[in-house]
């Protein structure tokens, strides 16, 4: 992957704990944003994070780095992962930290030095 | 057929799974809706991100720092069943890799956000077959200090 890669898959973190009936509107309103931008919704899978719910979603055609990262935000992902996603925008490997944890450990304050 | 490993693909949603059937491990990848198989899976990525963060509103004198570092190995079916123990010996060495670049100060002040697994082929590479690594290390200091680097280890 060289920096001018594409994707097709969208990962929404939502730090809120959302009730099942919650996340199937969350979906879909997400769907119908990033459906005005003409991309279509394949497949979404959805799954219980530690603080709210890990999104996946399938989209077509695939897009680049910042389109990505603009439209997981329109379908509602954190404010603070939209924050670093974009600051790593310039970087050659940030494919690799657009992540989704399968299990997080506990945050521990920043000592400050 | 007890399943001896059970996560969810971080790139894609859907669920990895190994068992032994006939004496044999066997890792499949399955729709986490449906649960029907999709393919069948030769090996795993796992992926252990270490995180430094000063944020601007902590940082004096204009100097916030902020550091990613990735660890992964792709850990093929033969060595599925210690996967536990592996991503805890990727969980100590990636302090190491903070340590290397930044000094200990930093890294113990870092911090493993978490751990992920995924199949996705372009993410293993011939280099970083368990017990080799791959590494991936990015940080931001201030507006011309910003760097990426990549290297290889062996456990």
């Amino acid at each position: 992957m060289d920096g001018c890669e594409r994707y097709h898959i969208l990962k929404i973190d939502v730090d809120k704990p959302l009730s099942k009936e919650e996340l199937d509107k969350f979906i879909s309103e997400g769907r119908k944003v990033i459906g005005l931008y003409g991309y279509r919704t394949l497949k979404v899978r959805a799954h219980r994070s530690n603080h709210g719910w890990h999104i996946w979603v399938h989209i077509e055609p695939s897009v680049t780095y910042e389109t990505l990262i603009l439209l997981q935000h329109l379908f509602g992902d954190d404010e603070r992962r939209t924050y670093y996603n974009i600051m790593r925008s310039r970087f050659k490997y940030r494919y690799k930290f657009n992540i989704l944890f399968n299990y997080k450990l506990p945050l521990r304050k920043t000592v400050t030095p | 057929m007890p399943v001896t490993f059970y996560e969810i693909d971080a790139e894609t949603g859907d669920e990895i799974i190994a068992f032994t059937r006939r004496g044999e491990t066997v890792i499949m990848l399955r729709d986490a809706y449906t649960k029907r198989f999709i393919r069948r899976l030769y090996g795993v990525v796992a992926e252990v991100t270490n995180v430094f963060e000063y944020p601007p509103y902590y940082a004096k004198r204009s100097n916030p720092l902020y550091v990613d570092v990735k660890v992964g190995t792709y850990i093929p079916v033969e060595h599925i069943q210690q996967y536990k123990e592996i991503v805890d010996k990727f969980k100590e060495g990636s302090f190491g890799i903070i340590n290397e670049f930044f000094g200990p100060d930093i890294a113990r002040q870092s911090r493993i956000a978490g751990v992920e697994y995924t199949h996705i082929e372009p993410y293993i590479e011939p280099e970083a077959i368990y017990p080799e690594y791959v590494y991936y290390a990015i940080w931001h200091h201030y507006k011309n200090d910003e760097k990426e680097e990549k290297g290889y280890g062996r456990l």
